[in-house]
This record gives C-alpha cells, structure tokens and sequence, in this order.
C-alpha cells in the first residue's frame, strides 16, 4: 500500500533522528552550560550580578589569593581520600569477583547501596556526632583508655573532610572495582596460583593492569565529586579545609559571580586534563569492552 | 570458594566486607540510637537517679 511505505519511510527517517537526541541533550545541558561558565568568568562584576565585558580580574582573584593554596590543598587531600577509598574498597570488588559465587555477587554488591537509603546531607550530618569531641569515636577510645584526652582533630579539619570523603565514596570505588573485575576472568587466579605468582606479584602484575582503565573511572569519579561537593567540607571541614565547590559556593555567597564561574572553570579544567590523561593512558573505551 | 582456598581466610573476608558495610552506616545508625535514647525508648534513664541529670 502506498501509504504504508510513506508512513514506513517517515518512521525510517525519524528513527535516524533519534540517535541525535542524545547529542542535542548533551549539546543544550552539557556544553552549552560549560561554555557559558567560561564566558560568564570573563564577566565585569557589578554589585549584584555581572555585565558582559572582558576582564581576567575573577581568574586574579582565585591565582594570586589563598584560593589558590586551598584549592591545590584540597586536591592533594582528595588524593588521599582516593588512595584510601582504593585501598579499602578495590579488595572487596577482588573477593566479590574471585570467591562469591556468581549467582550471589550482585546481591552482596546491594548490600554496599545500603548507606545509600539515607539522603547524603543527612549521612554527612550524622558524622557530626560520630566524630566530634565528645562523639561515639572518642567515647568509645576513652572507655577503652586508649586515649586521656578526646582528639578534636577528627573534625572541622581536612582529616575530618577525609573521613567524610570516605565514608560518602567508598561504595563507588566497590561499584567501580566490580565492574573493573569483569576484565579479569575467575581463571587468571587459578593460573597465577599454577604459576606460582604470589597475592602481590598477582595483584601489580596481573589484576591491575587487567582493571586499570575500570580502576581508573572509579578513582575518577570519586575525585570529580570530591572536588565538586561543596556539603562535606562545608559540613566536616574547617579553616581552609575546603573544596573548590565550596569555593565557587563561598564566592556566589559573597555575590562575586564571575569568580565562581572561574572557579569552576578551573575545576572543569582541571578534571578534562585529568580525563584527558587518563583516557591516554588506559584507554577508557576499554571499560565498555572487558575481555573473555 | 574453591578447594584449595583456607576457609578461616574466608571467613574472615567475608567479615571484613560486612565490618565495612557497617561501618558505611554506623554514623546513621548512632544517630538514631542518639534519637531513641533522648526521645524515645531510653528516655526514662536519662531521669534515674545517679546519672548527674536529676
């Protein structure tokens, strides 16, 4: 029937549209939004908002005050958290890979959403009596007498932004581990066990190199958020324990919008460079294609 | 598990993951402890006598 195939043939064009909804979503939510970020950093600041010129003063602002010192701290300290997610976190995705049956892995990887049930603000908060002077931790190493005095340096300090970083990031580098794993197949353990490759031999030689690029997103996306989320240092952190969400934040507090544009351009910047090497390094195409 | 796999190591693997999951909700956990016992089911000890609350 003619119009059959007429109607055939504009659900085949159509359907070749839809592919481009994804780039036009990115396009209008992701680019356009980062573009304007950069524009708007060059911004003339005026009492309350901002008028379109160009001036380099925002960008000033951040390299040339403490900003500066608070933002490459705060890295350093993400770096910390990241190391100590990894640590903690990747053996769990090993052991879930190499010894829960199959059958079982992903329900013991739901138990690790369990924290996730209870809104993040409010997980952060609850940290607050956990950790200060006379929380549960310093309690509890005080009826143990391990310690006369409680330690206050758990909380409002970077320490206490790590502690946070951790216990807010730690399921994702579990999440990210396991998939990772996909890449090392169950029988890789038994040949290093034949070959005589011991736990470390096996772990730097075989595993890593095999789940570096799902290690890699992990680790990435704990730092991309450690970076932007301006609640644990706000909440945990002190006296130039921050972060650069939170300094973008601090800078929209005190009505200096192009400042905080700038801020998170450098942010922005900062994580495609990271990106950038990362992707250069372990080809993060491979995260979509584990090997069998 | 496989048979050549030393099953305290297991064990103790498989606690370690729990003790961490624990642990990831310990802080909600403790605060609603801290909401039952001031409001809710341990409220009448903080008004013993003994405890320097009256």
């Amino acid at each position: 029937m003619p119009g059959s195939s007429k109607s055939s043939s504009l659900t085949t064009r159509l359907s070749g549209w839809v592919f481009y909804i994804p780039i036009v979503f990115m396009c209008v939510f992701f680019a356009l939004p980062m573009a304007l970020t950069l524009v708007f950093s060059v911004f003339e600041r005026t009492m309350f908002w901002m008028e379109p010129g160009f001036s380099l003063l925002a960008y000033e602002n951040f390299f040339f005050s403490a900003r500066l010192n608070n933002f490459l701290s705060s890295m350093y300290y993400l770096a910390i958290s990241v190391a100590i997610c990894f640590v903690l976190g990747f053996p769990i995705a090993v052991f879930l890979r190499r010894s829960v049956p199959q059958v079982a892995q992903h329900r013991v990887v739901l138990l690790f959403i369990l924290a996730f049930m209870v809104s993040e603000t409010i997980r952060v908060f609850a940290l607050r009596p956990v950790l200060q002077r006379n929380g549960l931790v310093n309690t509890t190493l005080q009826n143990l007498g391990l310690i006369d005095e409680p330690i206050t340096a758990l909380i409002y300090t970077h320490t206490g932004v790590i502690i946070g970083e951790v216990m807010s990031f730690l399921p994702f580098i579990v999440f990210a581990g396991f998939l990772a794993m996909e890449a090392v197949p169950k029988y890789i353990f038994e040949v290093c066990d034949d070959l005589g490759a011991g736990p470390v031999r096996r772990f730097v030689d075989v595993i890593l190199p095999l789940a570096a690029p799902g290690i890699f997103a992990g680790c990435t996306f704990i730092f991309v958020n450690g970076l932007g989320v301006a609640l644990l240092p706000n909440i945990l952190g002190g006296a130039g324990a921050v972060n650069a969400g939170l300094i973008a934040t601090q800078a929209i507090a005190a009505l200096d919008f192009p400042l905080a544009m700038a801020v998170s351009a450098i942010m922005m910047t900062t994580l495609m460079a990271l990106l950038y090497i990362g992707h250069r390094l372990f080809d993060l195409t491979k995260i979509l294609s584990p090997i069998n | 598990m496989d048979d050549y796999t030393n099953p305290l190591l297991h064990k103790l693997k498989w606690a370690y993951l729990l003790l961490v999951v624990l642990t990831l909700m310990s802080p909600v956990l403790y605060v609603m402890y801290i909401s039952f016992n001031l409001n809710g089911f341990g409220r009448m000890n903080m008004y013993s006598p003994g405890n320097g609350m009256g």
